[in-house]
């Protein structure tokens, strides 16, 4: 019974520890909200990839530049089930040509944990890519690889130029 | 400083209350002292109150809403069984999550009294052990999205996808507590005990977490140790059962 008060002293002592709360992060390299990801590809020979030449991707909605990357990450407006695109090829040249596209997709949302909270996942419905004017299009046509957005690392949608 | 004020205030703001327990009792503490010479043991006691934290925080904070009864039964001169029951309701801005637990818990267990009273007096520093079981919900309110990118505004999430209600969850859990109870009056403590809660078992809510536990509190990613805490006042009933277990 003599050691009574260590008990004591030890309940309060790892109360006083447990009571200073840690900072909960985010750890760095946790798949968020993914991008949809594009290749573009050769209209008359499918299975070869085609560089864009002056490749520029602007989002309507904000009137503002995507920045590029290889492969092509187009973020998507979670406030919204559509985004809308102004893609543009030979930007800024006598040949540029432009088209414009929609996204269509919807949204399901994960719990990751406490730091992070929930992330997005996105599914590309029936009218997943739709062109405002697809006969004078540079785009010739599109095929979607995968339809469930979740993460980076494939590749969800090929174009054909 | 400031917190100092207000527990002086409700110290202060009982006493007359208190007082006046204290006279109606008396007749009940000469009662005891009767029984005392009789079988020279003490009577079986009766200690209610309740918590005067949880009430005094929800006048101050918006986002909570808490009760708890306490109450204990001597078994020895020194062992207790002893017992809380109470309901919260609070909402928290956790991270990108703004959420709202709501529930009610019970803790069951013994209180060991580990302090040598002088004659007449009655004060308890003590340990204990409870297990503690919840019912509860949580509901989602909103989030912000988690995502790296920034390119579009972030928007918060306030209806429909993962926000709304996850009914029907329980957690059960292990309380380790160190407390003390200082008799104020003939009949009326005041006490406070820190505990150190272990969870052992919950059921987890649908694509989200068991963030906050009414009963339990915060529940961390990392363990599965959380802290609790009890302000209390309780008044004390002394009486014996109708039987009498000793001989003449």
């Amino acid at each position: 019974m003599k050691s009574l008060p260590t008990i004591f002293l030890t309940l309060l002592a790892s109360w006083l520890i447990f009571s200073c709360e840690k900072d909960d992060i985010c750890l760095e390299g946790t798949q968020g909200t993914p991008r949809l990801i594009i290749k573009f590809y050769d209209a008359e020979n499918p299975e070869v990839l085609k560089t864009v030449s002056g490749l520029q991707v602007r989002a309507l909605s904000i009137d503002s530049i995507i920045p590029l990357s290889d492969p092509l990450s187009i973020p998507l407006q979670i406030d919204q089930s559509f985004t809308e695109f102004e893609v543009i090829k030979n930007a800024s040249s006598e040949t540029e040509s432009q088209t414009t596209v929609q996204f269509n997709y919807d949204r399901w949302d994960e719990y990751v944990n406490r730091a992070c909270g929930f992330r997005g996942h996105f599914i590309l419905n029936e009218q997943s890519v739709a062109q405002k004017d697809p006969t004078n299009s540079w785009i010739l046509g599109f095929q979607v690889l995968k339809d469930t957005i979740s993460n980076e690392e494939t590749v969800h949608l090929a174009l054909y130029h | 400083m400031k917190k100092l004020c207000i527990w002086l205030c409700i110290i202060s703001g009982l006493s007359p209350l208190s007082s006046s327990w204290a006279q109606e009792a008396d007749g009940i503490a000469v009662d005891r002292l009767t029984v005392e010479t009789e079988t020279g043991k003490r009577p079986i006691t009766l200690r209610a109150g309740i918590d005067l934290y949880r009430p005094m925080r929800g006048q101050v904070d918006d986002a909570f809403a808490g009760f708890e009864l306490v109450g204990d039964l001597s078994v020895t001169d020194n062992i207790y069984i002893a017992m809380e029951i109470g309901t919260e309701d609070r909402t928290i801005q956790s991270e990108q999550i703004n959420f709202t637990a709501k529930g009610s818990y019970i803790k069951l267990g013994i209180d060991y009294n580990m302090f040598e009273n002088w004659k007449g007096m009655d004060n308890l520093v003590y340990i204990g052990l409870r297990y503690a079981r919840s019912a509860h919900e949580l509901n989602v309110n909103d989030y912000l999205l988690f995502g790296t990118e920034h390119f579009f505004e972030d928007t918060l999430t306030t209806s429909g996808y993962s926000t709304g209600l996850r009914p029907d969850l329980n957690a059960q859990w292990m309380e380790f507590l160190a407390g003390i109870k200082v008799q104020l009056f003939n009949n009326l403590y005041m006490g406070f005990s820190l505990r150190l809660n272990v969870l052992a078992n919950q059921n987890t809510p649908e694509n989200f977490a068991n963030l906050y536990i009414p009963g339990f509190n915060k529940v961390t990613d990392e363990n599965r140790f959380g802290i609790g805490f009890n302000y209390t006042l309780s008044y004390a009933l002394p009486f014996r059962f109708g039987k009498k277990t000793t001989k003449p």
